[in-house]
C-alpha cells in the first residue's frame, strides 16, 4: 500500500475509533436501560452516600462524586405499579431494608447493582434504612416511599374536533357526535363514566353522566325511549304536560330543564379547600356554541348512556 | 549535523564526557539480536505502520479508561480506570516490561499521540527533503530539521531543564496524593488527561519528544530502570555507523523519521533514553541496527546527579508506600487520604516526611555512607562524583526489585477485581463477559510475604554484586575496594531489612 494511502487510512482508523469509544457505552447503556428492564418497569435508581448518610435517586458520577452535593431522595411509587429498583453504592458496603414493602435487607456493595421489583399493594409511607452501620453519619441514614393510591392518568384525545359527523340522522347518534366533537368526553369521561380528576373540586371529579336517566326519574328503557322519541320528533317537552308520556313527567321535566341550562350556562366549580387553588376543570356554557335542537341531541344521547338492565333493576 | 544540534535530545545531565565514571563498561556481555534471529520480527518493526499499529489500540483503550473514570462509577475497585491502570498496567509496566523489554511502554504510549501527530502531520508517512538535492522549501511547509519536516514552533528545549529533575519532582508530586490517584477515578483522569493535554502542547513549542525526554513522570523512572532491562536497541557494528555519510537514525530520511529522542543510536550504550520507536530500524540505510536481548543490568552507568537522586526517590516511595498500603497503621492511612479523613494538618507531615526523606534524608544517609567509606579507603583515583555515582547504582536494580515486591501483593490480591471490570468497565452494572459478578479472590495471598522475601534477597545479591563492581572499578585494588563499599554494603542490607520487616513482619 502506498505511504498516501496508508496515511488516509491511519487518519479513517483514529477518527473512526476516537468516535466509536467516545460514543458506543453510551449508547449500550442507553439501549440496555430500556431494553434491560424487560418488563418496561419505571426504575428507581438509590445510590447510598456513606459520608452524608443519604440514599440519593440524583446520578453519583466520577465527575460529580467530589461535589457531595447529592440530595436525599423521596420515592413516589402508586399502588399496583410494579417499579424496578436499583439499588448502589458510591462508597462502602451499605444494607438497604424497607420491612414495609418486603423489601431486604439487601446488601449493596460499592460498583455493584442490586435489583429487586416492588409492587406496593397499599398506601402509605413506607420507611426505609441503611442497617449496616457504614460511617459516622448511618444513623440519619433512612428514607421514606411515598405510596398513593392509583389515579387515572391523562391520555391525549387526539383531534376530536375533527371527529366525521354520523352517518344517520338520529338524534341520540348526533348527540353522541357533539359528545366527542366538542370534547365532553375529555372531562367526563368516555362514555359519560366520569372519574376523571379535578384539582381542589369539592366533588373530587368530574361528574358522570351515565345516570342521567335514573337521576331524572326514567327508571324503565321504554321510558327513556319514550323522552328520547318526543324530542326526536322535535316535541318541546314542556307541551307534553298535559299529557304525559311517562310517570313522574314533572320530576322529568324539571330535571331536563335544568341539565339544559346548566349546558346553555355552564356552571363553575365549587372549591373544597376555599384557601385553595381554582379546580382547572370547568363546565363551560355551550349556549353560544350549540342550538337547542343539538342541546336536546345531546341530552337524548346522555339518557341513553345507562345501561338498560340497570334502569330495569332500580324500576323494580 | 550532529547528536546536539539534532533535537530535542536526550537529558544532559550536565555532564562533560571526561567527568563519567571509568569504570562500568562491564557491559559487553553476551547479546542475541532478535531482529536477525527472527525476521519476521524484523519485517514487523521495519512497517511504516508498525508503531501506529501498536498505539492506536492502546489510545483507544486510554479514551476508554478516561471516560470511564469521569462518567462510570466514584468506586475505584468498579471503575476500569483505577483497576487497569493502578493495579495491572503498573504490575505490568514494574515487573514484566521494564525488567524484559526496556521502554516498551514507550512504543505504545498513548501521551504523545495526539502532539506527534500534529508536530509530524503524519500517523504513518514521512515527510522528508534532501537539503543536498536543493528541495529546501520547494512547495513543502514546516521546518526542515534533518531531513524531516515538522510543524509547530519546533524549539530547543531549555538547556537548564535538559535533566530529569522535572521528572523527579513531578513523579514525587504525582505520588503525594497517590491515595486519591490509586481511589478516585475523576482523579486518574484529571492526571492523564493533564499528562495527554500537556504533551501535546510541548510538542507543538518544543522538537521532538521534549515531552517524553524531560517531563513524563513515568518516563523518568523508566529511563532509570530500563538499565536494568534484557532489552537493547544499539548499533550492529559501531564502525559501520562511523563510516556512515547518511546518518539518517539521527537526520531521517525518505523512509522515517530521526530519532524522536535526540539519540544518536551509534553512541548509544545506555537504555535510558531510547524510547524502542524503531524508527532507526526503517532509517538505517546500512541495515545496522540491532534489538538485543542481553543479560539483567548491563547497563551501570549513572551519569548525573539527577538519576542518582530519581533512585532515591523510588526506593523512598517504594519504602513509603508499604507502610501506608501494606502496613498496619490506620492513622498513616488517614493521614495519606486526605479527601476523606480530612486530616489535612496529618497529609501536610505525611508530605513533609516523603519530600525530606527522598530528598534529603535518605541520599543524606547514602552520601554518609559513601563519604565513610571513601575516607576508610584511604588515598584513589576517583572523583568524589565518581564514587557516590557509582555507588547509587546498586538502587537501580534493588529499587526495581523492591517495586516489584511491593507491586505483587496488589496484583495478587487485588486481582480478581480486573475479571469485574472488563464485564462492567464503568461500574454501570454491566456484564459484557459474565465476570461482572466475580467474588474478590485473592491469588496465594498466603505465598505473598515468602514471594516478597525472595525477591528481596535477589535484589539484595544483585545490589551487592554490582555494588562490588563498581567498588573494584573505581578503587582497582580489592582490599580498598571491599573498605569502600563496606559502609554502603551495610546500609543496602539495613533498607533490605527495613523491607522484611514490613513484608514478613
Amino acid at each position: 500500500m502506498k505511504t498516501r494511502s496508508m496515511e488516509r487510512v491511519a487518519v479513517g482508523l483514529t477518527i473512526v475509533g476516537i468516535l466509536a469509544v467516545i460514543t458506543l457505552p453510551f449508547l449500550y447503556e442507553r439501549s440496555r436501560s430500556r431494553s434491560g428492564d424487560a418488563e418496561d418497569l419505571r426504575v428507581i435508581t438509590l445510590t447510598a452516600i456513606a459520608e452524608t448518610g443519604i440514599w440519593t435517586a440524583d446520578e453519583v458520577r466520577g465527575v460529580n462524586y467530589f461535589a457531595r452535593s447529592f440530595q436525599p431522595a423521596r420515592p413516589q411509587l402508586e399502588v399496583g405499579e410494579s417499579v424496578l429498583l436499583r439499588l448502589k453504592s458510591a462508597d462502602v458496603v451499605h444494607d438497604f431494608y424497607c420491612p414495609g414493602l418486603g423489601i431486604g435487607p439487601l446488601e449493596v456493595y460499592p460498583g455493584l447493582v442490586e435489583e429487586v421489583v416492588v409492587t406496593p399493594d397499599a398506601p402509605g409511607a413506607y420507611d426505609f434504612y441503611c442497617t449496616t452501620v457504614c460511617g459516622q453519619a448511618h444513623f440519619r441514614m433512612r428514607g421514606q416511599f411515598i405510596v398513593r393510591p392509583a389515579i387515572a392518568t391523562y391520555e391525549d384525545p387526539g383531534e376530536y374536533w375533527l371527529a366525521e359527523p354520523p352517518d344517520s340522522p338520529g338524534l341520540v347518534a348526533q348527540g353522541e357526535w357533539l359528545f366527542r366533537r366538542h370534547a365532553c368526553f375529555s372531562c367526563h369521561g368516555e362514555g359519560g363514566h366520569g372519574g376523571v380528576a379535578n384539582v381542589n373540586y369539592v366533588k373530587g371529579t368530574v361528574p358522570a353522566l351515565d345516570t342521567l336517566s335514573s337521576d331524572a326519574s326514567l327508571y324503565y328503557p321504554e321510558d327513556v325511549d319514550a323522552i328520547v322519541s318526543a324530542l326526536e320528533n322535535g316535541i318541546p317537552l314542556e307541551d307534553l304536560w298535559n299529557d304525559p308520556p311517562v310517570p313522574l313527567f314533572n320530576v322529568v321535566l324539571a330535571k331536563y330543564q335544568a341539565v339544559r341550562e346548566l349546558i346553555r350556562g355552564g356552571v363553575p366549580p365549587g372549591k373544597l379547600d376555599q384557601e385553595g387553588p381554582v379546580p382547572p376543570l370547568v363546565m363551560p356554557a355551550w349556549g353560544q356554541v350549540l342550538t337547542d335542537s343539538e342541546i336536546d341531541a345531546l341530552i337524548a344521547y346522555l339518557l341513553t348512556l345507562e345501561p338498560k338492565e340497570h334502569l330495569a333493576g332500580t324500576g323494580g | 549535523m550532529n547528536a546536539e544540534d539534532s533535537s530535542a535530545g536526550a537529558p544532559r545531565t550536565g555532564q562533560a564526557p571526561e567527568d563519567t565514571p571509568a569504570i562500568a563498561r562491564v557491559s559487553n556481555g553476551r547479546r542475541i539480536d532478535l531482529l536477525r534471529k527472527i525476521p519476521q520480527l524484523k519485517w514487523l518493526v521495519s512497517r511504516r505502520w508498525f508503531q501506529f499499529a501498536v498505539v492506536l489500540p492502546n489510545l483507544l483503550l486510554f479514551l476508554l479508561f478516561l471516560l470511564a473514570g469521569a462518567f462510570g462509577s466514584p468506586v475505584g475497585n468498579r471503575n476500569i480506570i483505577v483497576v487497569f491502570v493502578w493495579i495491572l498496567w503498573w504490575f505490568l509496566l514494574i515487573g514484566v516490561m521494564v525488567p524484559f523489554a526496556s521502554r516498551i511502554w514507550c512504543t505504545v504510549c498513548p501521551f504523545p499521540f495526539f502532539g506527534e501527530w500534529l508536530q509530524r502531520r503524519a500517523l504513518v508517512a514521512v515527510r522528508s527533503t534532501d537539503p543536498r538535492q536543493g528541495k529546501r522549501n520547494e512547495g513543502e511547509s514546516g521546518m526542515l530539521l534533518g531531513r524531516n519536516r515538522y510543524f509547530g514552533r519546533n524549539r530547543r528545549w531549555p538547556r537548564v531543564l535538559s535533566s530529569i529533575w522535572l521528572q523527579n519532582l513531578g513523579f514525587l508530586a504525582l505520588c503525594t496524593f497517590s491515595a486519591l490517584l490509586l481511589t478516585r477515578p475523576l482523579v486518574s483522569v484529571v492526571v492523564l488527561g493533564s499528562l495527554i493535554l500537556l504533551a501535546t502542547v510541548l510538542h507543538l513549542l518544543y522538537r521532538h519528544r521534549a515531552f517524553c525526554s524531560y517531563v513524563c513522570p513515568v518516563g523518568g523512572f523508566l529511563s532509570l530502570y530500563a538499565m536494568t532491562s534484557m532489552l537493547e536497541v544499539r548499533s550492529a557494528d559501531a564502525d559501520v555507523c562511523a563510516q556512515c555519510g547518511d546518518k539518517g537514525c539521527l537526520a531521517g530520511n525518505e523512509a522515517g523519521w530521526g530519532c524522536a529522542w535526540g539519540v544518536y543510536p551509534s553512541k548509544l550504550d545506555r537504555n535510558n533514553y531510547c524510547g524502542l520507536c524503531m524508527e532507526c530500524v526503517k532509517t538505517c540505510p546500512h541495515d545496522n541496527m540491532a534489538l538485543n536481548l542481553r543479560a539483567f543490568g548491563t547497563d551501570t552507568r549513572l551519569k548525573g546527579y539527577d538519576e542518582a537522586w530519581k533512585a532515591f526517590i523510588m526506593l523512598a516511595l517504594a519504602l513509603a508506600y508499604s507502610m501506608i498500603f501494606l502496613g498496619p497503621w490506620g492513622s498513616l492511612k488517614d493521614w495519606v487520604n486526605v479527601s476523606e479523613s480530612r486530616n489535612f494538618e496529618g497529609f501536610l507531615v505525611y508530605t513533609a516526611v516523603l519530600w525530606g526523606g527522598s530528598l534529603v534524608v535518605l541520599p543524606g544517609i547514602y552520601a554518609l555512607a559513601v563519604w565513610l567509606g571513601r575516607k576508610l579507603a584511604g588515598p584513589h583515583d576517583a572523583s568524589a562524583k565518581q564514587v557516590f555515582l557509582g555507588f547509587v547504582y546498586p538502587l537501580v536494580p534493588l529499587g526495581l526489585v523492591v517495586w516489584i515486591a511491593f507491586s505483587l501483593p496488589l496484583l495478587l490480591v487485588n486481582g480478581s477485581y480486573i475479571l469485574m471490570v472488563i464485564s462492567d468497565p464503568f461500574g454501570w452494572g454491566w456484564d459484557l463477559f459474565g465476570t461482572a459478578q466475580v467474588a474478590w479472590t485473592p491469588i496465594l495471598p498466603q505465598w505473598v510475604p515468602y514471594l516478597q522475601v525472595a525477591l528481596l534477597l535477589l535484589g539484595l545479591a544483585f545490589a551487592l554484586k554490582t555494588g562490588w563492581e563498581q567498588a573494584t572499578g573505581l578503587f582497582h585494588q580489592h582490599g580498598k575496594a571491599l573498605i569502600a563499599f563496606a559502609p554502603v554494603a551495610v546500609v543496602l542490607t539495613m533498607t533490605v531489612l527495613c523491607f522484611f520487616k514490613l513484608y514478613a513482619g
